[in-house]
């Protein structure tokens, strides 16, 4: 095993300034979006971008309404940071409380923990989108909330099971012989213990939840217009992938660096909170 | 009925096949968005929609066909020639040598159950004899003069009699057909007509096969078979088209058309549709009881410039909600009101408008383009000084809600045969669906409803039709109409095929030079 | 044992009915079938008489009880649209979509998995970036976009095979590639991570100080440590084996029980979609119930019953 280096590798900075850059942009999307998500121009439709034929006035091009593609990527980005942020924290926590509770207590409540498990493993994620949408309509916070049922079950099966573990562990039972509250075991020991595996599956749950906005506006159950958003462009995008494919390339670029990003300087954080590596 | 009998005539004139000459005739594949809507190829239950219309035709026909090849005016079918005896009846003259699918000669008692038995019989799943009196609202009966002659017997007179025998949901069925097979769902799901096509197999939502009616009447048809495939998505219809493996990809998007054409070896064929998209109100709502305001979102909306934009010009304008076959029946010099936000303006203002919302409800593209369009309208309706929110809904029943306010909805209207009947009455009257759903009433256009139904001098109809357009579009707005729709298909360029002035995919007719 | 067994069956079945009873409620108050399927041009009396013929105009707790009497008798409904019984209509439709979900989730192990042993062994090699930069790529690019690409670089560019449809084994290349991508790409992950987590335990670094062979180490200690949260998600693959493929059947025109879902759950053909429902639900407990088992075997801590909680 190597030794652990100091400092911060090159490849984790570059990647947390992306996501800083990431997040300016969500924070300053008002006002540096050079045009309103809704601002059409119909005798200017499906422009190219810059360098392959486009204006300087539509860096990223035009989408079919001729609305600027820039712009909309810009607004979209914080919707998208601002769901996927708000699901995954809704997620983890939910699903790590339930599964923690679930250990501590067995019985009938890790009973009804599991069934919910299995209620929501096997519901078709459509059908709980349609709910939302039919009843709800199209509210940010409430789309945030039903992202944010997606992928609970798992931070529950899997803290659950590593708190099952790690309770028959040497520690935890130190620890409680010691007299300490069920609660600082599990946050002050337990937690720090199956941290890794639970930051993995976090940075797993962003592009997870962004993939799933796009799945939905693909069936249309994602976030509707005219609202927009990172998923919902690349669903409304497909049918232009061969006509005009930066509408889909735009927000599909950003998801994939977002994600690489995350997903490294979530390796590097596991690494750095893992104190038996090295 | 002598079954028996005609049964022995059919099985001994049905020529046996000659294998010695190899069939070969081309096969098409045909990739479209979806086959059928309920799941079974009965037009009754079906009821004509653009979905349908691509296959019904070849399978099964109507008394009176319309001229695909021309501007669909009405030209003899399978019934040779028509006369009108009186305001009430219409008397229709059977081709002696039409075959039904499964040898029977058609006869007038096939065309007597059809529109007896098969529409209105007790047994029948409930809705169907509903639909039915839509399509015939006062047939009295159907008289069977003799083998080749049939009256069509009307309770009051209608002069649109001859469009209701040509339009679908009115198609001749083999009685002997129905009648042996007995169970309603197989037989909605077998179809036995007199079309040139019959059917090989169907497997609901995946694929349709028919094969040819080598004794149609109208001559052997030119394919060997068709199939249409149900493939649900935009691209994978062209890159289908595109790597060979389908001949035609129907509901191309005005936006593709170019990505076809620049493949060398495919084409796009498109032209108007007798269907126009509307944009309809409820009248009910607060702000909108104001007829001003209604007329002021039909003043603030550019018409042309969506066309230009989103249909690359291919769509078209209308004069109202007309059609162009409506022939004597055309409300010459009428328009849709002009695009003039100004006057908008004004007529908010008059109507002293004071910033209430109005909520949009649209679906996700059911229609083509309609979440374009949607977001279009609403920022011509915002450069006027309206406060409109857009929510786009999963499915009709959501649209059509009456709990939560209502203000405006997407709609189409289309016209089934060449009379104002079909189109402004069927679904803005009294019994259409506007309202029987509660979004719109107004007694003079119901009385000028009835009278245009039940009317038999043609100069007092057209008075009447023009009075309804008067209402319906200016003085008490019902909808606004936003263009004609127009339907593209690409396909293969060497296929000797023309593209009909209707959603029909046409292997007959229109196939050939 | 047996005792676990009944519990566990009992939790299953608890599960399943809250799965139908939610889906019944939702799908119910949120569409009118007879609307949806009629058209909304159709006249009013023909909508109440199809609301009539099918029950639909009773009160929804007639409904429920109504149909779960009838799941009592073995019937599991008949579709409205199709006439037919709806077990028959998703029983058709199932050997296709687990023509691609199965070879899918084949290609999901045998790529993920050693894709991602191979990387924690090798941390920060160049091997590893690679590894997990593939892995990325794979879960981030949505499937409908994959499946496109690929469809247009085989099927339009090469013509080395078929864009759509179910025609011949060589139709199920590019939908299996296209589910299982992303799929193997999660599992890589996972499977480093975890294995990461075990290789730095205290345990494993006195197995190697003692002279025991590296693989036996891997073989004997990290992997079956590791094997926990694989299985895990493992578990919950398998358990969508059903109706994981919505996105793809679409792209394809696939013939299976996803499109099935989508065109049943848009049209409200309850029968239908409750019939799919009941098939996933019991596919996921059941799944689970293994994994469960397999946590057992794995780290018999976990067994069945075992304390160690308080």
């Amino acid at each position: 095993m190597a030794a652990k280096r100091p400092g911060i590798p090159p490849l984790v900075i570059i990647a947390l300034a992306w996501i800083a850059g990431m997040v300016l942009i969500a924070l300053l999307a008002e006002t540096i979006r050079p045009y309103g998500i809704t601002a059409m121009d119909l005798r200017s439709r499906l422009q190219p971008p810059i360098f392959f034929g486009g204006h300087m006035n539509h860096i990223f091009g035009t989408d079919e309404l001729g609305r600027d593609v820039t712009s909309r990527l810009i607004v979209s980005i914080r919707i998208s940071l601002l769901i996927a942020i708000g699901a995954t924290v809704i997620a983890a926590v939910f699903g790590t409380t339930m599964g923690f509770l679930a250990a501590h207590f067995r019985g009938w409540v890790e009973q009804i923990v599991l069934m919910l498990i299995d209620f929501q493993a096997s519901m078709p994620f459509l059908i709980l989108a349609l709910s939302v949408l039919a009843f709800f309509g199209n509210a940010l916070g409430l789309f945030i909330v039903l992202m944010g049922l997606y992928g609970w079950e798992r931070h529950a099966r899997i803290s659950r099971g590593l708190a099952i573990a790690a309770n028959a562990q040497g520690y935890a039972a130190a620890v409680r012989q010691l007299g300490a509250r069920p609660m600082r075991i599990y946050l002050g020991h337990v937690l720090p213990n199956i941290a890794s595996t639970l930051i993995v599956s976090a940075t797993l749950s962003f592009p997870e939840v962004v993939l799933l906005e796009s799945g939905l506006s693909f069936l249309g159950l994602g976030v509707q217009p005219p609202m927009t958003s990172l998923g919902n462009m690349v669903g409304y995008g497909r049918e232009y992938l061969t006509r005009a494919p930066w509408i889909l390339l735009a927000p599909s670029s950003v998801i994939v660096m977002t994600t690489l990003a995350v997903s490294l300087v979530g390796d590097w954080l596991r690494d750095r909170l893992d104190p038996t590596l090295g | 009925m002598k079954l028996t009998r005609r049964t022995l005539l059919a099985t001994t004139l049905l020529p046996r096949v000659a294998i010695a000459q190899a069939d070969q005739r081309p096969s098409v594949t045909v990739a479209v968005q979806k086959i059928a809507n309920t799941g079974v190829l009965e037009p009754l239950r079906e009821q004509s929609s653009n979905v349908s219309e691509r296959w019904v035709a070849s399978i099964l026909e109507t008394p009176i066909a319309r001229n695909q090849q021309g501007k669909l005016e009405r030209v003899p079918g399978i019934a040779s020639a028509w006369r009108r005896i009186s305001p009430t009846t219409v008397e229709l003259s059977l081709r002696p040598d039409v075959r039904f699918h499964n040898g029977d000669v058609l006869t007038a008692e096939d065309v007597a159950f059809s529109y007896g038995a098969h529409m209105f019989a007790a047994n029948l799943p409930a809705d169907i004899p509903q639909i039915a009196k839509r399509h015939f609202p006062a047939l009295e009966r159907v008289e069977i003069v003799d083998a080749r002659t049939v009256r069509i017997v009307n309770k009051t007179p209608d002069l649109t009699l001859e469009g209701r025998l040509s339009a679908g949901g009115r198609e001749i069925v083999s009685q002997r057909s129905w009648m042996e097979r007995g169970d309603w769902a197989a037989n909605a799901k077998s179809p036995c007509g007199t079309g040139p096509y019959r059917l090989n197999r169907f497997k609901p939502d995946s694929e349709l096969v028919l094969d040819s009616h080598d004794m149609y009447w109208g001559g052997r048809p030119k394919l060997k078979s068709v199939r249409f495939v149900e493939v649900p998505e935009v691209a994978s219809r062209i890159a289908g088209l595109r790597a060979g493996e389908f001949d035609f990809a129907c509901d191309i998007p005005p936006d593709q058309i170019g990505e076809i054409e620049r493949v060398p070896g495919l084409k796009v064929q498109g032209g108007l549709v007798t269907n126009h998209r509307i944009v309809v109100f409820d009248k009910n709502h607060p702000v909108l009881a104001n007829p001003k305001i209604r007329l002021a979102m039909a003043h603030a909306v550019d018409c042309q410039a969506i066309v230009d934009s989103l249909w690359a010009g291919r769509a078209r304008v209308p004069a109202g909600l007309q059609f162009d076959f409506y022939g004597d029946m055309l409300v010459k010099g009428w328009t849709v009101p002009a695009y003039d936000p100004a006057l908008a303006r004004a007529l908010l203002r008059e109507a002293n408008y004071q910033g209430g919302e109005i909520i949009y409800r649209a679906r996700n593209n059911y229609y083509t383009a309609e979440t374009a369009t949607a977001q279009i309208l609403v920022e011509f309706w915002r450069a006027v000084g309206l406060n409109i929110r857009l929510e786009v809904k999963e499915n009709w029943p959501q649209v059509l809600d009456k709990a939560g306010p209502r203000g405006v909805r997407d709609w189409s209207n289309s016209a089934v045969f060449d009379d104002p009947v079909s189109s402004l009455v069927n679904q803005h009257g009294p019994n259409g669906a506007q309202q029987t759903n509660g979004e719109w009433s107004n007694a003079e256009m119901n009385t000028l409803s009835v009278e245009l139904e039940s009317g038999t001098d043609p100069a007092r109809r057209q008075e009447v039709f023009a009075r309804m357009l008067q209402i319906c579009e200016r003085e008490d707005p019902a909808y606004i109409v936003l263009h004609q729709n127009a339907v593209f298909t690409g396909h293969k360029a060497s296929l000797p095929w023309t593209q009909p002035p209707s959603f029909f995919m046409d292997f007959h007719g229109a196939w050939g030079a | 044992m047996l005792r676990y067994l009944a519990l566990r069956l009992a939790r299953a079945a608890f599960t399943i009915v809250l799965v139908v009873t939610f889906a019944f409620v939702v799908l119910r108050l949120s569409g009118d079938p007879a609307l949806i399927i009629m058209s909304p041009e159709a006249p009013e009396e023909a909508i109440q008489a199809f609301r009539h013929a099918w029950g639909l105009d009773q009160p929804i707790w007639i409904q429920y009880l109504d149909y779960f009497g009838a799941i009592a008798q073995g019937n599991l409904g008949v579709s409205f649209r199709d006439g037919r019984p709806a077990l028959q209509l998703v029983a058709e439709r199932i050997p296709a979509t687990l023509l691609l979900t199965i070879p899918a989730l084949m290609l999901k192990i045998c790529v993920g998995i050693p894709a991602g042993i191979h990387a924690a062994l090798h941390r920060n090699s160049l091997t590893d970036r690679l590894v997990m930069a593939a892995a990325v790529a794979g879960f981030t690019v949505p499937s409908f976009v994959l499946g496109l690409l690929l469809v247009l670089l085989f099927a339009v560019q090469l013509g080395w095979l078929p864009s759509g449809g179910q025609e011949s084994w060589r139709s199920m290349i590019l939908p299996v590639i296209t589910l299982g991508f992303g799929g193997a790409g999660v599992l890589a992950r996972f499977t480093r991570s975890a294995m990461l987590e075990v290789l730095g335990q205290p345990y494993i670094r006195t197995a190697l100080a003692k002279g025991v062979p590296w693989q036996r180490v891997v073989r004997g200690h990290a992997l079956p440590n590791a094997a926990i949260p694989t299985v895990t998600i493992i578990g919950f693959m398998v358990g969508s084996l059903i109706a994981g493929a919505v996105v793809v059947e679409s792209v394809f025109s696939w013939p299976g029980v996803g499109r099935l879902l989508v065109v049943s759950v848009s049209n409200r053909d309850l029968a239908v979609v409750q019939c799919i429902l009941l098939l996933v639900a019991s596919t996921m407990v059941i799944s689970n119930l293994i994994v469960d088992l397999l946590y057992g075997v794995l780290d018999p801590r976990l067994r069945a019953g075992a304390s160690g909680g308080h």
